[in-house]
C-alpha cells in the first residue's frame, strides 16, 4: 500500500513455516470474505433494519436470488482479477478508452460519496445514542480516519473490524429470541410477493444496491490482484466469495428477521437510530441501544476509512494519475484531493443542522442499486472477451444469471423512478 | 470516435505545414476513401515499425460499419492525403487485407498502447499513455515522437480541449493548464505490455535500458505495475538485474509472486545473485517443496549458503545473519591484508569491517579499512586490531542484537556458535528497520 506500511510487513515476515496447503489456502482466502462484511456498513444495516421493519417478512424472498447474483457477479470479478491481473478500473480504461472510464469512474464517485455521506451518518447516529453531538463525532470521527491513512496502519484496524463483524451474531441471537414462526419464515423465504407501490420498489432497489453494492467488484478484484492469487489457485478464491457472500446474506436475513419479530411485529417505524436498535431487545433488553450503537459505530467507522480510499484509488488509476498515500501532496494532487473531497464533504453533509441520518443513509443504497447495471455490463463485456479471459470466459449459465440480474435491475430502477415520481406529482 | 469538430486542430490544407505534430487522438476516425472515392470506413489504428529512434508510421487499420466484425489492413504508403476529416488512398478497397495481424517488428498504436501503462524511464516511474503525439516529416510521413501522459491528453481525449481551452483563456489566460504538455519521449518509453506477440524481439533496445535505472526505482516500478505486467517485466530483466531489484522490493507478497512466477532455473539464478540473507528470507516463505527444489536447482556453493541460513530460527541472530564475510588469519601482515582483499573483496557483501580469526576460526579480533590504511604495511593484524569485539551467539534474539548494534555504534556485528567460531554477520541495515519498528512501537504504545 505504501512505503511505510511495506517495510512495517516486512518486520513482521518472519513467521513460522505453516505446511504448505494451510499456507496456500491462507494465501487465497479473504477478499471475498472480507468485501462482504465490509457491505454490511451503516447503510447495509440501515436498509435491512428498514425492510424488516417496514415490511416483516415480506421481503425474505428477495434474499435467495440476490445470493445467487452475488455469488456470480463477485466470482466474475474476482477470476478477471486472478487471469488478467489488473483492477476493474484498469481494465474499462485498457479495453473501452478513456470515455466510458471517465463517465463511470464519474457515477462511482457520485455513489460513492453518497456511501460516505452513509458511513458517517451512522457514526453520528451511533454516537448520538450515546447522547455524544454530531459535531463533535464527526470532526473526531473524519479525523481519525484521516490519522488512519496518514500512519498506514489500516490493515490492523481491518483485522480488528474482522473480530468485531462478531457483532452480528447478535442479530443471530435477536432474531431467534424473538421467537419468529419459523414456518412463516421458511415459507416468504421461498414463495414471492410483489407490490406495485413506491415505497417497495424503492425497497427493492435499495436491498439489491446494499447488498451487490457497484464498489464491491471495484474492491474486490484489486485485492484479488493485490494478493497476487494464481490461476492454479483459484478454486480457493471461488471459495471465498461463496462463503463470504452467504454469510453476508445469512446476517442481511437475521437483521431482516430481527426487526420483523419485534418492531414490524409490533407496529413500531423506524424513524431514528434509537428506533431500530430496538430489534436487539430480546438479547440485549434495556442494553439493546448500546448494543446496537457499538455495532453501527464499528460498521460506519470501517467502512468510512475503507470507501474513500479505494474510490480514490480506483479512479486515480482509471484515468492514469498518480496514486499511493506515501506520495506528496504535489505528486498525487488528484489522489489527496479526491481522497480529501470524500471526507471533506462526506462529514460535512452531516453537520448540517436537521441532517436526516437515516434517510441518506438508505437513499444512498438506493443509488447503489441504479449504478448497478451500468457497472455489470462493463463486467459482462470484459469476462466475456476471450482475448483477455482465454478459456475462463463466463458459462451460459452465468451470463444468463448476469445479464437477468442487470436487466432486472434497470427495469425495476426504471419502473421505481416512474412511479415515484408519479406518486409525488 | 472523435466528433468531427475535433478535426478542427488540423491545419487546413493547403496552408498545411510540411512539418509538424499530429496526435492520434485527432487522427483515429477519420473517414477514409479508397481510390475510386468509395468510403471504406473509420480509421481504427496505425502500425508503427518500432526500432528506429522514431518510429514511422507504415500501415493503418480501418473499421468498417459498427457491426462489422472484421477491419481491414492496409500500408500508409498507400494513404495519397489526409484532407480534414478524411484519409483517400491511391488504390482501391480490394488491396486492403482483412485482418489485423501486423508484420515483424511492428506494433499497433492504439491497440498496444493507447491507455495502456508504460514506463517513463526518464522519471522511473509508472503512467498512463493518454495520448501518442506524431512528428510529421513530409506531407505524409508521420514519425511516433511522444507519448502524452498530461491531462491535456486526457481533455483531448474526452473531445474537450477546444472548449475547456476557451474558458481557461477566458478566466486565467496565464493558467498552467494551457501550457502543461506532459510529453515523454519515445526514447523514453518502455512499453510493459505488449505482450504476447514477440515481444522481446522488438523491445531488445529498450530492454538495456531497463536495466540502467537504479534496482530500487526497477523495485518501484515493479510494484506499482498490475500483477501480470509486474511478472512479465521482471521476467524481461537479466538475472543479474532482476537480483537486484528483487532484493529492493519491499513487499514480501510480490517478491515470492515474483519468484515464483519464472521458471525454476532462472529463480535459482537470480537467487544465486542474491545476497544469501535476503534469498534464505524469500525462500522461507515459499512452501517448503518449492524452496527444497530451488535449492537443488541453484549452484552448490551457494545453496550451501542459504541452506545453513534457513536452519536458524528466523528471529534469531543466526536467522538474520549473512555468511559472506571477511575472516583473516591474525597473524596476516597488513601488505598481504590488501593482497587478500583485493582477491576477495568481489565477492562480498560489505568489506568495511574485516574480522580476526585464529587459527580454529574463533573470533579474536576485529578491524575497519580506516585502522587498515592507516597502517605499516609491515604490522600484522594482531598488532592493529580491536581485539575481544563485541559479538552475538547465533541464537540471540532480534532486540538483543538491535540493542548491542545501537550501544556499540556498530557497522556489521560478528555472529559466533557455541564454540566462539565466527559463522556470520549482520551489517546495520538489517537492524535499522527493527530499531526504527520498536521506536515505532514505543510511540504508539502500543
Amino acid at each position: 500500500m505504501d512505503a511505510q506500511a511495506g517495510a512495517l510487513r516486512r518486520l513482521w515476515r518472519r513467521r513460522p513455516r505453516l505446511p504448505a496447503r494451510i499456507a496456500l489456502v491462507l494465501a487465497v482466502i479473504g477478499p471475498g470474505i472480507i468485501t462482504s462484511n465490509v457491505d454490511n456498513d451503516a447503510g447495509g444495516i440501515t436498509t435491512y433494519s428498514l425492510a424488516g421493519a417496514q415490511f416483516g417478512y415480506g421481503l425474505l424472498w428477495t434474499l435467495i436470488p440476490i445470493t445467487v447474483a452475488l455469488i456470480v457477479i463477485q466470482e466474475m470479478c474476482a477470476r478477471m482479477g486472478v487471469v488478467t491481473g489488473k483492477g476493474l478500473a484498469d481494465l474499462i480504461r485498457e479495453q473501452y478508452g478513456v470515455k466510458p472510464t471517465f463517465y463511470i469512474m464519474a457515477a462511482l464517485l457520485i455513489a460513492n460519496l453518497a456511501n460516505t455521506v452513509a458511513e458517517f451518518a451512522g457514526v453520528a447516529a451511533a454516537l448520538e445514542i450515546f447522547g455524544i453531538s454530531k459535531y463533535v463525532s464527526i470532526p473526531a470521527a473524519a479525523l481519525f480516519v484521516w490519522w488512519l491513512i496518514v500512519y498506514g496502519t489500516y490493515r490492523r484496524v481491518e483485522n480488528v473490524f474482522l473480530v468485531a463483524c462478531l457483532f452480528y451474531v447478535a442479530y443471530l441471537i435477536s432474531g431467534v429470541l424473538a421467537q419468529p414462526s419459523w414456518g412463516g419464515v421458511l415459507v416468504h423465504l421461498v414463495v414471492p410477493e410483489f407490490h406495485w407501490r413506491s415505497e417497495y420498489l424503492v425497497m427493492l432497489v435499495g436491498l439489491v444496491g446494499t447488498t451487490i453494492a457497484p464498489w464491491m467488484q471495484f474492491y474486490l478484484q484489486s485485492a484479488v490482484v493485490e494478493k497476487g492469487v494464481r490461476p492454479a489457485d483459484y478454486r480457493y478464491a471461488r471459495y471465498d466469495v461463496i462463503v463470504g457472500s452467504v454469510v453476508a446474506v445469512v446476517v442481511a436475513m437475521f437483521i431482516m428477521l430481527a426487526c420483523a419479530a419485534t418492531l414490524h411485529h409490533r407496529g413500531i417505524a423506524i424513524e431514528t437510530a434509537q428506533d431500530a436498535a430496538l430489534a436487539l431487545k430480546p438479547l440485549a433488553g434495556a442494553y439493546c441501544a448500546g448494543l446496537f450503537a457499538l455495532g453501527l459505530f464499528n460498521a460506519s467507522l470501517f467502512a468510512a476509512s475503507v470507501l474513500p480510499l479505494s474510490t480514490a484509488y480506483y479512479v486515480c488509476e482509471g484515468m492514469g494519475w498518480e496514486t499511493g498515500i506515501d506520495r506528496k501532496f504535489r505528486e498525487a494532487p488528484q489522489f489527496f484531493g479526491l481522497y480529501t473531497a470524500l471526507i471533506v464533504l462526506g462529514g460535512a453533509f452531516i453537520l448540517m443542522p436537521h441532517f436526516p441520518l437515516l434517510a441518506v443513509m438508505y437513499l444512498s443504497q438506493v443509488l447503489n442499486g441504479m449504478l448497478l447495471p451500468f457497472v455489470l455490463i462493463f463486467i459482462l463485456l470484459l469476462v466475456n472477451r476471450r482475448d483477455l479471459m482465454a478459456d475462463q470466459v463466463n458459462s451460459r449459465l452465468f451470463n444468463v444469471i448476469a445479464w437477468g440480474t442487470s436487466l432486472i435491475m434497470i427495469v425495476l430502477t426504471v419502473v421505481m423512478l416512474g412511479s415515484v415520481l408519479l406518486g409525488a406529482a | 470516435m472523435e466528433p468531427l469538430a475535433q478535426t478542427e486542430a488540423m491545419p487546413r490544407p493547403g496552408t498545411e505545414p510540411e512539418i509538424g505534430f499530429l496526435y492520434l487522438s485527432l487522427l483515429l476516425g477519420k473517414a477514409v476513401h479508397d481510390a475510386h472515392g468509395l468510403l471504406v470506413g473509420q480509421l481504427s489504428d496505425v502500425a508503427v515499425s518500432v526500432g528506429e529512434m522514431f518510429p514511422p508510421v507504415v500501415g493503418f487499420v480501418v473499421q468498417r460499419g459498427r457491426w462489422e466484425p472484421f477491419p481491414l489492413t492496409g500500408r500508409w504508403a498507400d494513404v495519397a492525403e489526409i484532407e480534414g476529416p478524411v484519409i483517400r488512398l491511391s488504390v482501391g478497397i480490394q488491396s486492403l487485407t482483412p485482418s489485423k495481424t501486423e508484420a515483424n517488428g511492428e506494433v499497433l498504436v492504439r491497440e498496444f498502447l493507447l491507455d495502456k501503462q508504460i514506463v517513463d524511464m526518464s522519471g522511473a516511474k509508472v503512467v498512463r499513455v493518454n495520448d501518442v503525439h506524431f512528428l510529421k516529416l513530409g506531407r505524409l510521413e508521420l514519425r511516433l515522437a511522444h507519448v502524452d501522459v498530461g491531462t491535456r491528453g486526457l481533455v483531448r481525449r474526452m473531445g474537450w480541449e477546444q472548449a475547456l481551452d476557451a474558458l481557461v483563456r477566458r478566466v486565467a489566460p496565464h493558467a498552467h493548464y494551457l501550457k502543461d504538455e506532459r510529453l515523454i519521449r519515445w526514447q523514453y518509453v518502455q512499453p510493459v505490455s505488449l505482450e504476447p506477440k514477440a515481444a522481446s524481439l522488438r523491445l531488445s533496445v529498450l530492454q538495456r535500458q531497463l536495466s540502467e535505472l537504479h534496482p530500487a526505482d526497477i523495485a518501484e516500478i515493479l510494484t506499482e505495475l498490475d500483477g501480470h505486467e509486474r511478472v512479465s517485466m521482471f521476467q524481461s530483466l537479466d538475472p543479474e538485474t532482476a537480483a537486484d531489484a528483487l532484493a529492493e522490493v519491499e513487499d514480501l507478497r510480490i517478491q515470492t509472486q515474483l519468484i515464483e512466477t519464472v521458471p525454476p532455473a532462472r529463480a535459482a539464478d537470480i537467487l544465486e545473485e542474491m545476497p544469501p540473507d535476503e534469498a534464505a528470507d524469500l525462500l522461507g516463505e515459499l512452501p517448503e517443496e518449492k524452496t527444497t527444489a530451488l535449492l537443488k536447482e541453484m549452484e552448490r556453493e551457494e545453496a550451501e549458503e542459504v541452506r545453513e541460513l534457513l536452519t536458524y530460527a528466523p528471529d534469531t541472530a543466526g536467522g538474520m545473519m549473512t555468511p559472506e564475510f571477511v575472516a583473516l588469519p591474525v597473524d596476516l601482515s597488513v601488505a598481504d591484508t590488501f593482497e587478500r582483499l583485493r582477491q576477495i573483496a568481489p565477492d562480498v557483501e560489505a568489506i568495511y569491517y574485516l574480522f580476526v580469526v585464529d587459527g580454529e576460526g574463533g573470533l579474536v579480533g576485529v578491524l575497519n579499512l580506516r585502522h587498515l590504511i592507516l597502517a605499516e604495511p609491515s604490522a600484522h593484524l594482531r598488532d592493529i586490531m580491536i581485539a575481544n569485539p563485541a559479538r552475538v551467539h547465533h541464537t540471540d534474539s532480534r532486540d538483543t542484537v538491535a540493542e548491542i548494534v545501537e550501544k556499540y555504534d556498530l557497522m556489521a556485528l560478528p555472529v559466533v556458535d557455541d564454540g566462539d567460531v565466527l559463522v556470520g554477520m549482520i551489517t546495520v541495515d538489517d537492524v535499522v528497520s527493527h530499531i526504527a519498528k520498536q521506536a515505532w512501537t514505543r510511540k504508539l504504545g502500543r
